[in-house]
């Protein structure tokens, strides 16, 4: 099977200094998978994905490689097709979702209003897919929700509803960028539930994150970034269970806190 | 690190070499005018430029050049003593007004909300009507109408930056209020409270000139700018020039400060990226 | 021994629509803090942590209640014996980049508790902090350096420095990790449990993560919305933990392992 997304050697570097920020980073995905990338800040991680959708000032930086999605070299596109597959195909959902909406206009009508520039919807039959959707995503009071401002809703509710709205645009690649850092646990774990839901419906993720767990939780395969280069790749079970770089054993080590309380 | 960053914007650099030539002209001017500003001889009026009168004479005779020169010391001497007063006025009360805050806030705010609903103007033309004509007065009433306007702004940049985990922190790190806004505070508003400055005196030199020009301000016999184009109004015809450089000496004045003050606003709002 | 007593924090909050509403942010909390030992307290965003992290650092004033510091009320002291007394209750902030004074470089900052809280000569004062910049791993290299120019594990360790080097009896972290990297906020957390050893003081770690809250100390109290709602001692594992909310923290916790996926 072909794979849904397959990325080679990309690499981006800041233009005017010629400073490299991604170095050869190439990676497939197959429809449904999940693959978690992990590295600690500055790796590099945002910048690929950002770099993939054809979110990068092109004045201000350079890319190389290629990036086939379904077939089609994304850095071939318009900026228009660009931006239509975005919305359609592939969806992102960032880390701060308080600064993805307009801070002077309600929710519901950002949603309304995203959701009928992809989808040629009625507004009626729009609005009533948009509460079935946050309903299943057990945002129960979805009529007070589209009537508030983004300021009136908690981060772990707009995130929520950041992510109803991605899968709104039933698309086939959703990249999550450091969706659950700025969250407490309990909203983390929340929303982690719900992408487990996305991966039985069979769309395929990129989850950036430095959290271990939540590639525990998820992902299907790893890659570990470091300085904009891969330094290690494999199977999930694989990355925990048998690291083979000292960089990925560091972090793996890092990350699991409560493991040394109990040897020592 | 700052010098260089404006000596690398253009705008900046054209704003200072235009305010560092109006302080030269202001210092200068004794040395660089060739006549006396006032003297008055009726048989040499409107007088074209020749080389004892570079820029010819004015329609009592006097020497157009040296009184313009001499204008850029009468706005700057009547200038900056009005901003200094405007400045330790507006940090002082905008300072303690924010930090203090509570009853003592509210008051000034509304004292400063009233203030703010006389426009200017007025305020200058019934100070002026009470008190007679005279440099004193102008500058008492510029004050009088513009000072609520610094303490509004001072007051809002320090309530910004008070809200800062630094001031917590300098808090914390045991620092008495008065530390805390003279050695945290205050550098970190400066370059704001700058710019501010630079673009204000440009707005009071266009007042002085403006004013004077009203007859509200300095005499038709003082070498003001503003009293030139008073009095060259009538001879608009006959002696456009009388008119045009005045207006041209005002203009570049105010544009020296305004650029320079705009240049450092982009210098700094960069800076914070 | 920091001794917290009933202590409530009220804020009116004006709604254009719905008119004043008081908004009660901790509501009669009580806990008892023993010297040289090392507390935990965990709560969510909005449990109202932070405030009473700030109340009990003598920076904001409760509502009701009384905060004793070796049995005197902090908040019914003066202002001026309020500011001395901070020489022994510190307070790490959450934001350790907003913390810092841009315009200041780091030797500035340190310097700043020192001058303020202890009569020490010059040489005195250079000696604490370059003894405390070596202690929190800072190379000197980057004493006339400003905060932007740091990285965010450099600049928690600026701000543990300020902090530290006035040796205090009381110090508490409030979130002083959280929005840093794995590796570096276990360095971070490795260099705090050092610094216990040395100092002997009493530490509160404030944090939402359960992890760092078992791996830092033993004792950890649970908070949300404002009340406390459990106190766990001899806290070695999730096991000790008994309330159904802290149970229900615990279950949301992701898996260590993939093995381990539901």
């Amino acid at each position: 099977m072909k794979p849904l997304l397959e990325v080679n050697n990309l690499s981006i570097s800041l233009k005017k200094q010629g400073i490299p920020i991604v170095e050869g980073v190439s990676f497939q995905l197959k429809k449904g998978q999940i693959l978690g990338m992990i590295g600690e800040s500055g790796s590099g991680k945002s910048m690929t994905c950002r770099g993939i959708l054809g979110l990068l000032d092109t004045h201000r930086f350079s890319l190389s490689g290629t990036a086939s999605f379904q077939g089609q070299n994304l850095f071939q596109l318009t900026p228009k097709e660009m931006q239509m597959l975005r919305g359609e195909k592939i969806t992102m959902v960032m880390q701060n979702p308080m600064t993805a909406f307009d801070p002077v206009c309600k929710v519901g009508r950002q949603m309304l209003e995203t959701l009928r520039s992809h989808r040629k919807l009625s507004k009626v039959s729009a609005m009533k897919s948009i509460k079935a959707e946050l309903e299943r995503l057990g945002l129960a009071d979805t009529q007070r929700i589209m009537d508030s401002y983004p300021y009136e809703l908690s981060g772990g509710m707009l995130q929520r509803i950041m992510i109803a709205l991605a899968l709104l645009l039933s698309p086939e690649l959703i990249i999550a960028d450091e969706a659950t850092t700025a969250l407490d646990v309990r909203t983390q774990g929340a929303i982690l539930e719900e992408f487990s839901k996305i991966r039985e419906a069979g769309i395929a993720m990129i989850i950036v994150t430095h959290n271990f767990g939540v590639l525990a939780k998820l992902a299907d395969e790893v890659v570990v970034l470091k300085d904009g280069g891969i330094v290690e790749r494999g199977d999930v079970f694989e990355i925990f269970d048998k690291p083979t770089q000292g960089y990925t054993k560091k972090l793996l080590q890092a990350s699991n806190l409560r493991k040394e309380i109990s040897n020592a | 690190m700052l010098a260089k960053k404006i000596m690398r914007n253009p705008q900046a650099v054209v704003g200072l070499i235009l305010i560092l030539l109006i302080f030269l002209m202001a210092v200068l001017a004794p040395i660089l005018a060739p006549n006396d500003p006032n003297e008055v001889d009726i048989t040499r009026k409107f007088l074209r430029a020749s080389s004892e009168y570079p820029l010819g004479t004015d329609q009592l005779g006097r020497c157009v050049l040296t009184r313009l020169l001499y204008g850029a010391r009468c706005s700057l001497c009547l200038a900056v003593p009005i901003l200094v007063i405007l400045a330790s006025v507006g940090t002082f009360l905008g300072m303690m007004g924010a930090w203090i805050g509570g009853l003592f806030d509210r008051i000034l705010s509304i004292v400063c909300d009233i203030f703010m609903a006389f426009p200017p103007l007025v305020v200058v033309l019934a100070l002026v009507g009470m008190l007679g004509q005279g440099a004193v007065n102008l500058v008492i009433s510029i004050i009088f109408s513009m000072w609520v306007w610094f303490v509004k702004v001072i007051r809002s940049y320090v309530l910004m930056e008070k809200s800062k985990d630094y001031v917590l922190a300098s808090k914390i790190a045991g620092c008495s209020s008065a530390k805390i806004l003279m050695g945290h505070i205050l550098p970190n508003i400066f370059p704001f409270m700058i710019v501010y400055f630079s673009t204000s005196i440009s707005s009071i030199i266009l007042m002085i000139s403006g004013y004077s020009f009203l007859g509200l301000g300095l005499g038709n016999d003082t070498a003001e700018r503003g009293a030139m184009l008073n009095s060259a109004k009538q001879y608009l015809y006959s002696n456009p020039n009388l008119i045009v450089y005045p207006g041209i000496c005002i203009l570049l004045t105010t544009a020296g400060f305004n650029l320079f003050g705009e240049a450092l606003r982009d210098i700094f709002s960069l800076e914070e990226d | 021994m920091l001794e917290v007593r009933h202590i409530t924090k009220q804020y009116t909050v004006k709604n254009q629509r719905k008119g004043e509403n008081v908004f009660t942010s901790v509501d009669d909390i009580s806990l008892k803090l023993k010297p040289d030992s090392s507390y935990a307290l965990i709560g969510e965003s909005g449990s109202g942590k932070s405030t009473l992290a700030m109340m009990m650092a003598a920076v904001l004033p409760p509502t009701h209640g009384e905060i004793l510091m070796d049995g005197k009320d902090i908040w019914k002291l003066t202002p001026k014996e309020r500011r001395r007394l901070r020489g022994d209750l510190q307070l790490v902030l959450q934001n350790s980049k907003g913390a810092l004074d841009p315009r200041k470089t780091v030797y500035q900052s340190i310097e700043e508790p020192l001058k303020n809280l202890c009569q020490l000569s010059r040489e005195e004062q250079q000696r604490t902090i370059y003894e405390i910049v070596e202690k929190v791993q800072l190379e000197k290299s980057l004493l006339t350096r400003k905060p932007n120019e740091l990285s965010g594990g450099q600049q928690s360790r600026v701000c543990i420095a300020r902090a530290m080097c006035l040796s205090p009896k009381f110090v508490i972290f409030d979130e002083s990790v959280s929005g840093l990297d794995v590796t570096v906020q276990k360095k971070v957390l490795d260099l705090l449990l050092e610094l216990r050893k040395e100092f002997h003081g009493t530490y509160l770690f404030i944090t939402h993560d359960i992890d760092v809250a078992l791996y830092m100390s033993d004792h950890i109290f649970v908070m949300k919305e404002g009340h406390l709602l459990d106190e766990v001692q001899n806290a070695l594992s999730y096991d000790a933990f008994q309330h159904p909310y802290s149970r229900e923290l615990i279950a949301s916790l992701p898996p260590k392992s993939p093995h381990y996926r539901l």
